[in-house]
């Protein structure tokens, strides 16, 4: 599939509004909105005029980077970046997840630094309206503060965005085609495997006492073996923290009588 | 000397959130992370609290360009707070700077932790499963109900925050670290796990296509029997073998991505899967 220079621009400026420094709505709008890659592989689908192609790539994308926030700016990878171009470029080279999933790693970690580098501008930025705060002028706060580093940021993030979707999407093909019939098989496996990284990811910052587990195995089990969809499920699974929570309240009530006799 | 009687009211408080909601990650810094849209959120409100006193005005503003840090969306409560607080400064009332600054600092970590596990730890997770599983049966409304559910209910999350803030001042701090929202955490915990089983169960795929030759007997596909145990226990495995690494071994998840690009190539190159 070719990539045509509006289709660049078009899928780099969506990259652009999801990048945590463009102001949609903070985080909410860009980086956990139209940044997640679930969402932006449907955007790239959409605009390369193949929704559900580009969906599913998202969504195994979506998977692997499941819990990928910035805890205190520090991040690993950035996912806006990386959803959006390796997508692309995954679309252009013939639609492969795994290939997807293996040019989100560098674009990711590029995305990242770039993220750090800004973060580090920005020093001189906050030294600049020190002095504008000083002086009650909350104008040139503005101006130097937040619209001139976002023009350049953002700038920036089109720069090095678009080429590597205009230019790359050439190579991707080619790429795809040379590739070996046993890296293509080895990357199959590795493209089901991966997402058990964004899964185990998730269940670090969740699991926070060993009856959790049960929950976890319940959902699995709900699923693989009952074949339960996902809005049952999560009904389901209301209704069991609902249960829990008035049992877990019984029993508390029950202490605190004993505590008063 | 025109006598002090400013009442912050509601779309002056939306102005403060709104600036704080929606720049709240531009001109992040490493020296004071994300104080140049904390003052900026502020100036609305002490502006019209210090109208005719301009000297006071740059000198609030310059004290609130401190270090600040927290998960936007939570963080909202600390800026209810701080507004119902620079308003009872100006109205007379003896807070002194330092009083605000504590709240602010004591505050920003606690909320930060839980604006992390509760928004995108949990509500994102929940939503983003069932918006994912969705996906995978090739339903185009998974990533718009993701949108049309995240979107409204973050936003709305961050404004009655802000509201409560204000209102209830310091006190709130008690609602947020309190017995109900330890409760709240517990279930939402209950059922992002539940939904993350059956994302698993989804998206992680691994099968083998080994077989074992029974003796006098066809040979017996190893998957098959597998599947007689358990579907799904080898992507269950391999899940738990990550979960294993991150946490015990402390591997880092960028390099767990590459351990997994060997093992899965590994596997495929030696024809066990």
């Amino acid at each position: 599939m070719e990539i045509t220079l509006m289709q660049a621009v078009m899928i780099t400026l969506f990259s652009v509004l999801s990048n945590l420094m463009f102001p949609l709505l903070g985080d909410i709008g860009g980086y956990f909105g139209i940044g997640r890659p679930l969402v932006a592989g449907t955007i790239v689908g959409l605009i390369l005029g193949d929704v559900k192609t580009g969906m599913l790539i998202g969504a195994t994308l979506n998977a692997v980077y499941m819990n990928s926030q910035a805890v205190g700016n520090v991040m690993s990878s950035d996912v806006t970046m990386a959803g959006y171009t390796a997508t692309a470029l995954a679309m252009a080279g013939g639609s492969d997840t795994a290939m997807a999933l293996a040019l989100s790693i560098p674009i990711g970690i590029f995305g990242a630094l770039l993220f750090t580098a800004q973060n580090a501008v920005c020093v001189f930025v906050c030294h600049w309206c020190d002095k504008y705060a000083a002086e009650g002028d909350t104008k040139k706060m503005w101006l130097y503060g937040i619209i001139i580093p976002a023009v350049i940021f953002n700038v920036i993030r089109f720069a090095t965005t678009f080429p590597v979707i205009y230019y790359g999407a050439q190579y991707s093909a080619a790429i795809e085609a040379w590739m070996p019939e046993v890296v293509t098989n080895a990357m199959g496996v590795v493209g089901g495997i991966l997402p058990a990284v964004g899964m185990a990811l998730l269940l670090k910052v969740m699991v926070t006492k060993p009856s959790h587990w049960c929950f976890f195995l319940f959902g699995f089990i709900a699923f693989a073996v009952l074949g339960i969809g996902s809005v049952p499920l999560t009904i389901l699974a209301i209704g069991l923290a609902v249960v829990l929570d008035s049992v877990r309240g019984q029993n508390t009530s029950v202490d605190s009588l004993e505590s008063l006799e | 000397m025109s006598e002090r009687n400013y009442k912050l009211t509601d779309a002056d408080l939306r102005k403060s959130w709104f600036t704080w909601i929606m720049f709240d990650c531009c001109s992040n810094n490493w020296e004071r992370m994300q104080n140049i849209d904390w003052a900026l959120a502020m100036a609305p409100t002490l502006r019209k609290l210090y109208q005719n006193d301009d000297k006071a005005f740059a000198e609030r503003l310059t004290a609130h360009m401190e270090f600040f840090n927290t998960q936007p969306t939570v963080g909202c409560a600390i800026l209810g707070i701080v507004n119902a607080m620079e308003e009872e400064k100006a109205a007379g009332k003896e807070i002194p700077s330092e009083a605000i600054s504590s709240v602010k600092s004591s505050m920003m970590g606690p909320l930060a932790g839980i604006g992390d596990s509760v928004m995108n730890s949990l509500i994102e997770v929940i939503l983003m499963s069932i918006a994912m599983t969705l996906a995978y049966q090739g339903n185009v409304f998974g990533p718009i109900l993701y949108m049309i559910t995240w979107v409204p209910i973050s936003v709305g999350i961050s404004w009655f925050l802000m509201k409560r803030g204000y209102e209830l001042g310091v006190d709130s701090i008690s609602v947020l670290n309190g017995e109900a929202m330890n409760r709240l955490v517990e279930g939402l915990t209950t059922v992002g796990l539940v939904v993350i089983g059956g994302l698993t169960a989804t998206y992680v795929g691994l099968s083998t296509s080994l077989t074992i030759n029974v003796v006098d007997a066809d040979s017996t596909a190893v998957q098959d029997v597998l599947d007689s145990i358990l579907p799904g226990l080898l992507p269950l495995g391999i899940t738990l073998f990550c979960y294993w690494l991150l946490t015990k071994k402390k591997v880092s998840p960028m390099a767990l991505i590459l351990i997994l690009f060997v093992v899965g190539t590994l596997l495929s190159v030696l024809g066990i899967c």
